[in-house]
């Protein structure tokens, strides 16, 4: 179904006629409507409503009061809704009048063929084939009750959509018509001889029937309970994790400390080294030029042959004391051979000069060489500091960070939430006992049950008159059964089905990594990916109801050709949605937005300004095909109110008038 | 119809029984809104037309 038009007339708060255009382009899919609260954004959701199944929403306050007040005053005492759709190629007009006389037709619904009107003999029927009424609830979305639905003790609502979406209204009145037939034919025995005998029989199994309703009621409760529990443990646990947290951040301080000073420690002695290697060697750096000329000095010096000495200055001077050379020769003062000889002086040192020029060569020496050893130890020093800097660095951003996350952790409450969590622990774990019991309980019912029922047929065997009730009653409730059965694994695949659904939704459109369970008692709760229930907050919960409605839209549209005969087809429709960022932040906002226009073919979007704000308009951009404003009217003068004009697309737009005909509403249009 | 006493022929059986069921259901859920009291009564048809024979 693609909705084309609707019209209201005297509809509560539109006085007169009024009507807005849907925009039908698949690729600006999105008619959005601006409206503050109390304008009529609920009214319009619930004219459409009511235009086709003469339902409103439970919500909706003074449902059958539903002409204007003012139109009243001047005497018109009926109101009407039409809607101009498609559906299946077809052209179709629907209208309801707000009841009058007996005579009138309330509800009608006119093929358009041609230029030619033909109404449709059976209007509740067609549009039932065109969106099941069970079906119809959950293409609207009302996002400022959308927590209720998602809320706590939600499994009945959260079945019921499934059902409803699934088709199964069929199965489940025939199930229900099963149980009421059988014991219909159960009480209708005949009076017999064993008549005293089936009527105990009959009352205990209908003893029995009442207790095991009343167990299984109560394990619905129990189980609602365990799931607020567990919601309220997660909760706390929530906040515990910051608690452990703390003890984790804790622990992760006093190691980061311990390393920090053994950094630190490090550090230093890093530091020293060098300092010591200065020490040691910074002669040796110093003095480079110096050792390099001395050296170079003393081996010019050994190369001439001066060095080292070749003559000792002492033995000399005996030689030429004594006038006797060690050959021999006579060295007498005035000789050729003594003036050799002293010519040998010259070249001659004695022990002293000999003992320093050797003490020389080896500091030269020395110097040299531990010049050359220098680099390779200093490099070393500077690499262990310069780690040890390193690592004294990250500490202390690690502390700093540290130190952060503690500041945000109130750790006075910790022990009260510890107290609290394992009260609840206890509590949890009590209602599973009891569930224990119930459970066993129900067992003994169910095979008491079993065993009066074949009683029954026993004992209705040796009376003709009975067995044929019993016949019937035994068929009723095998029937019965079967349909559950078959009930319970259409359901399965539904939940599979939907489920994956979701979490492919949230997935696109949640910052946090959780995903969706929900259990075969529709118990649905949020977990990460190690499994751990984590808490909803508000605008999470407002996310998963969009995502819910999302995933049953698509669903019924998966179904819409579904051949199954027990179960009614899905159905491709336009969703409304009423206020559904109104919950969440920005961000969520933003991706809640983008995701909008994929949500179904025809999307109807009501919203206030400052649910529009954060990036709404932005995300939806390029997707509106129709745009409108819900503008308030008055009969009070303005007075010294000052006039509330806002702007859409360039338009200034008074949103709320005074010294107005009616009180009440009308659309403008303000598309781009 | 009767209700047979073999297995299959009991499912088949049963399956007509409950297409007829649903179809009832059907019809009174598109055109016949709120008739309860009608739409058991037809349902009790369908079910003493099935055991006219046999006992299950």
């Amino acid at each position: 179904m693609w909705i084309e038009k609707i019209s209201l007339k005297d509809f509560r708060c539109f006085f007169g006629e009024h009507e807005i255009e849907f925009s039908q382009d698949p690729k600006k899919n999105v008619t959005l409507i601006h409206a503050e609260n109390g304008v009529g954004k609920t009214t319009l959701l619930n004219a459409l409503l009511w235009c086709f199944y003469g339902d409103t929403t439970a919500k909706f306050e003074k449902r059958d009061d539903l002409v204007n007040y003012d139109a009243r005053a001047v005497g018109r005492e009926q109101a009407y809704v039409e809607v101009l759709f498609e559906h299946n190629d077809k052209r179709y007009r629907s209208r309801r009048y707000t009841k009058r006389g007996s005579g009138d037709r309330e509800f009608t619904i006119m093929r358009l063929d041609d230029g030619h009107l033909f109404t449709l003999p059976n209007p509740d029927a067609f549009i039932n084939t065109v969106i099941p009424r069970g079906m119809a609830g959950h293409f609207l979305f009302d996002g400022e009750h959308a927590e209720v639905f998602l809320g706590e003790d939600n499994r009945s609502s959260i079945r019921k959509a499934v059902q409803d979406i699934l088709g199964c209204s069929l199965i489940k009145t025939a199930i229900s018509d099963l149980a009421d037939t059988a014991t219909y034919y159960r009480k209708q025995m005949p009076t017999s001889k064993a008549s005293a005998s089936l009527d105990v029989i009959s009352s205990r199994i209908d003893t029995l029937t009442t207790q095991i309703a009343t167990a299984m009621s109560a394990r619905g409760d129990m189980l609602g309970d365990i799931e607020r529990i567990e919601q309220q443990i997660a909760d706390i646990d929530d906040k515990l994790r910051n608690s452990a947290a703390a003890r984790q951040l804790q622990t992760r301080r006093d190691r980061a400390m311990t390393e920090l000073s053994r950094a630190r420690q490090r550090a230093k002695e890093a530091q020293d080294e060098v300092l010591r290697w200065l020490g040691d060697n910074g002669r040796y750096l110093v003095s480079t030029k110096i050792t390099e000329l001395a050296m170079d000095h003393l081996n010019q010096q050994d190369v001439k042959g001066k060095l080292p000495s070749p003559y000792n200055e002492e033995f000399v001077t005996d030689l030429l004391e004594m006038e006797k050379c060690i050959c021999g020769a006579d060295l007498k003062l005035g000789t050729q051979a003594h003036d050799a000889v002293a010519s040998l002086l010259h070249k001659a040192a004695n022990a002293t000069m000999r003992s320093r020029i050797g003490k020389v060569r080896a500091q030269l020496s020395q110097l040299r060489t531990e010049r050359l050893k220098a680099p390779g130890r200093l490099e070393a020093a500077n690499t262990r500091f310069a780690n040890a800097s390193q690592d004294i660095s990250r500490l202390e951003a690690d502390l700093q960070e540290i130190s952060e996350q503690l500041a945000g952790i109130n750790f006075d409450e910790i022990a009260t939430r510890e107290i609290r969590r394992n009260e609840l622990r206890v509590e949890a774990n009590r209602k599973r006992e009891q569930i224990g019991s119930l459970d066993r309980g129900i067992l003994l019912s169910e095979s008491e049950k079993a065993a009066a029922e074949r009683d029954l047929r026993k004992l209705a065997a040796e009376d003709a008159g009975a067995r044929v009730f019993v016949g019937r009653y035994t068929l009723c409730e095998t029937l019965k059964a079967r349909l559950e059965r078959e009930l319970v694994e259409e359901e399965r695949i539904a939940r599979s089905v939907l489920r994956k659904s979701i979490n492919s939704i949230l997935e696109r459109t949640s910052r946090k990594a959780f995903r969706l369970q929900m259990t075969d008692d529709y118990s649905i709760s949020l977990v990460n990916d190690a499994g751990t229930q984590i808490p909803k907050t508000t605008g999470e919960n407002q996310l998963l109801g969009l995502a819910f409605t999302a995933a049953l839209v698509e669903f019924a549209k998966l179904r819409r050709n579904a051949e199954d005969y027990r179960l009614l087809r899905g159905t491709v429709a336009p969703l409304v949605l009423d206020s559904p960022f109104g919950q969440l932040d920005d961000e969520y906002r933003k991706t809640a937005a983008q995701y909008v226009p994929e949500m179904a073919g025809q999307v109807i979007l009501m919203v206030s300004t400052s649910q529009a704000s954060g990036g709404v308009l932005e995300a939806l951009h390029g997707r509106i095909g129709e745009e409108y404003v819900l503008i308030r009217h008055n009969k009070d003068p303005r007075e010294d109110r000052t006039p509330e004009v806002k702007q859409f697309n360039g338009k200034d737009v008074e949103t709320t008038q005074f010294d107005a005909e009616y009180d009440g509403s009308s659309f403008f249009r303000v598309t781009r | 119809m009767t209700i047979p006493e073999q297995g299959s022929d009991t499912d088949q059986l049963h399956n007509q029984i409950i297409e007829q069921i649903v179809e009832l259901q059907r019809e009174f859920y598109f055109e016949n809104k709120g008739k309860e009291t009608e739409r058991r009564r037809r349902l009790r048809d369908i079910i003493e037309r099935a055991t006219s024979g046999k006992v299950v």
